[in-house]
């Protein structure tokens, strides 16, 4: 641990640098072990905190995300200690079995997150609608139900089958993309 | 996907009920079970529960990216997306926490610790000793050491090297017990870890305390009561206390200088803490049993034309390889921006090959180079970066893998005959890594070659053992029976197949050894860019 603060400045842009490009990975990863949104988003905080912390253990040229991760994994381990069972929902376990699944899945989820974008252009515009309305920040289920005019159970069900037919385009969209 | 469609489509059911709040404790327990018990369904968990936070992202761009939208729709911006400011400043109360000792710190580490040996491979081996006596069988100077195997030293001192680069130094009356590459067990007795950046995560554990390194130097004493102390003598460490029954009783992070005492009872202050560190701070000469290893190093340091000269070798031999397809004038486009001055550039056409007497023989070596794969290289482009034939027909090609069954898509890939070894860390990214591949012919004449890879100095290729199989065999590997033997291919696949495939990207500074580099020495030659010099060796 060093008295210095902050990283020197060309080192804080890099950070920042992969911090931008790497949240949305690092926020998937933590929210396939905490499968809260809310819950998810303080671990990345968390996590925020301590890779700026160790941010000069970090080796350029080495996969952030994968290390990055790392920590994330430990925030988590850290979260179930605070608050019990309040925000880890697996036993500890199950969570570590998913977090190595995880982890072996990272290099692929950059590819998945893009694919989705296309998959979701191939939507009927209702459904989209249905889907990103609960999805956006401050929204969810209920909230989605009542701006599509659908009852709660007509949501819960639209919801679901649109999640299983994005996860089939999307695998489908890889195998066409790594064909050609 | 293996799972029956019945199970299939319970999962997705409670993936869904999950994703959207409306798990019931039942649901919950029993994905819990579904995913505790089989490694297709975390497989399908994962994705399903990252498609969730995918939507997450694309809902709050749309949010941004709507400013037109009536105002109920204008969310805030996601509380999650960081700025300059906000960042400093969580930097800054984290600092202020961890010098104020107000709260304790879990930190980073591996969590690539969970990676299983097989059985049958060393782990380790013994790589210093001084003065050693053992209890039972003694071990040889530089002897390989087996997961499961206890190391019983009754004095004296004895250096354990593991393939994670973690070292042991164990002095006697002590027990270790290897675990992996990753962790082993004091039984009893005083070592002192060290643990360079490549092994965070490394582990030593007993029935009172697991200690998880977080990049330092360590000592833990197990004394016959059960007791353990950790002295922390560089860099910090992350201790977890047990209790009797093994239940974690929790957490503390140990920074330099700092030391605890942990029983199943839990941690208490250490006495005479200063005296014990100096102690155990005490340095010593061991014996070392590393014979100089002979190297052929190509530097790729030419400006251009076809030859590629070796940089270092045998006087009395020629390794020079030479640039294909001949004749074409390819050679001037063929340098580019190395990792050390020059690199080689691999255009997904051009290859070179190298004379390189007795490459095929089985014997131990050790493959060490930087490689550059653009971010976008197709799987067709995912020939060799380097191929050999080997003895009794069989094949070795090292480039990245490009068959999904066997693992990650661009990762570091070996393929030995019909073994094929996968790595973890992502080579497909247009950045230099560097690439170590240890071969070790096991005693038995015909046995299999033991193979470690190395990325970027970490231990990386055990995710195709992990998922309790091998690698499928490379079928680019069968080779026929005219190909060429003591020929080392640069860039594509071993000749004979009517299109073998090329490799395109760059690469630099070949270093080929006539022995199994040690951790170290990896870590050495991609740092410093030459081999460890013996006397250094000793000295470290």
């Amino acid at each position: 641990m060093t008295n210095d603060t902050d990283p020197p400045p060309d080192r804080a842009s890099q950070l920042m640098r992969l911090i931008t490009e790497h949240q949305r990975r690092i926020f998937g990863y933590i929210y396939t072990l905490v499968p809260d949104r809310h819950d998810a988003q303080d671990i990345l905080q968390e996590t925020s905190v301590v890779i700026c912390e160790k941010f000069d253990q970090f080796r350029p040229g080495t996969d952030f995300a994968a290390w990055a991760c790392q920590i994330a994994y430990w925030e988590v381990r850290r979260a179930r200690q605070k608050f019990a069972r309040s925000k880890v929902i697996f036993n500890q376990e199950v969570v570590d079995a998913i977090a190595e699944t995880a982890a072996e899945l990272l290099p692929e989820m950059g590819a998945r997150h893009e694919a989705l974008a296309k998959c979701l252009q191939k939507l009927h515009p209702r459904d989209r609608e249905l889907l990103l309305t609960r999805y956006e920040p401050g929204s969810g289920v209920e909230e989605a139900a009542q701006r599509s005019g659908r009852s709660l159970v007509a949501a819960y069900k639209a919801l679901a089958r649109l999640r299983k037919l994005l996860l089939d385009c999307v695998t489908n969209q890889l195998s066409l993309e790594g064909a050609t | 996907m293996s799972l029956p469609d019945h199970e299939l489509l319970e999962l997705n059911a409670l993936c869904n009920a999950l994703a959207d709040g409306a798990i019931t404790a039942t649901e919950r327990a029993r994905l819990e079970k579904m995913l505790a018990a089989s490694d297709d369904a975390r497989r399908f968990y994962v994705r399903a529960m990252a498609l969730s936070a995918s939507l997450f992202d694309y809902a709050g761009e749309m949010q941004a990216d709507a400013p037109d939208l009536p105002a109920r729709r204008i969310g805030r911006v996601p509380a999650w997306a960081w700025t300059a400011g906000s960042l400093a400043a969580a930097a800054c109360v984290a600092l202020a926490f961890w010098l104020g000792g107000v709260e304790k710190r879990d930190a980073a580490s591996a969590v690539a610790r969970a990676e299983q040996e097989g059985s049958d491979d060393s782990v380790a081996r013994l790589s210093g000793a001084r003065e050693c006596r053992w209890s039972g069988a003694a071990l040889q100077p530089g002897a390989e050491l087996q997961p499961g195997q206890r190391i019983e030293l009754q004095s004296g001192f004895a250096e354990i090297t593991f393939d994670s680069g973690a070292q042991v130094t164990l002095e006697g009356p002590a027990s270790l017990e290897l675990g992996s590459a990753w962790d082993a067990v004091l039984h009893r007795g005083t070592l002192k870890a060290s643990v360079p950046p490549e092994a965070i995560g490394f582990r030593i554990s007993n029935p009172s305390v697991e200690v998880v390194d977080l990049g330092t130097e360590f000592s833990m004493v197990a004394d016959a009561s059960g007791a353990t102390e950790v002295f922390v003598l560089k860099g910090a460490v992350e201790a977890h206390a047990r209790d009797a029954a093994g239940n974690h009783l929790g957490s503390v992070v140990l920074a330099e200088k700092q030391a605890r005492r942990f029983t199943v009872a839990g941690g208490s202050d250490v006495p005479d803490r200063d005296a014990k560190l100096a102690k155990l701070n005490r340095k010593f000469a061991l014996d070392r049993y590393t014979r100089p290893a002979n190297f052929v190093h190509w530097s790729f340091d030419e400006e251009a034309g076809p030859a590629l000269a070796q940089t270092t070798g045998p006087a009395d031999a020629d390794f020079s390889a030479q640039l294909e397809p001949a004749g074409e004038a390819r050679s001037a486009g063929t340098r580019t921006a190395g990792r050390w001055q020059r690199a080689l550039l691999l255009d997904g056409r051009t290859f070179a090959r190298a004379p390189f007497p007795g490459i095929g023989k089985r014997s131990a070596r050790t493959v060490a180079f930087w490689i550059n794969v653009p971010a976008d290289a197709p799987l067709p482009d995912a020939g060799a970066m380097f191929a050999w034939s080997g003895a009794q027909g069989r094949a070795t090609e090292i480039g990245w893998n490009r068959h999904p069954l066997d693992g990650a898509l661009g990762t570091l890939r070996t393929a030995a005959g019909r073994n094929a070894l996968v790595g973890s860390t992502p080579l497909r990214d247009g950045r230099w890594h560097h690439v170590a591949v240890v071969f070790s012919p096991k005693t038995k004449a015909d046995g299999p070659v033991k193979i470690r890879q190395y990325v970027d100095g970490r231990l990386d290729g055990l995710s195709a053992r992990r998922n309790g199989k091998r690698g499928r065999g490379a079928p680019a590997a069968k080779e026929p029976a005219s190909a060429p033997q003591d020929v080392l291919w640069i860039g594509r696949n071993l000749a004979g197949h009517e299109t073998a495939a090329h490799c395109r990207g760059a690469l630099d500074e070949l270093f080929i050894a006539d022995r199994a580099l040690t951790p170290p020495e990896i870590r050495h030659l991609m740092t410093q860019n030459r081999p460890l010099a013996p006397e250094t060796l000793a000295a470290e």
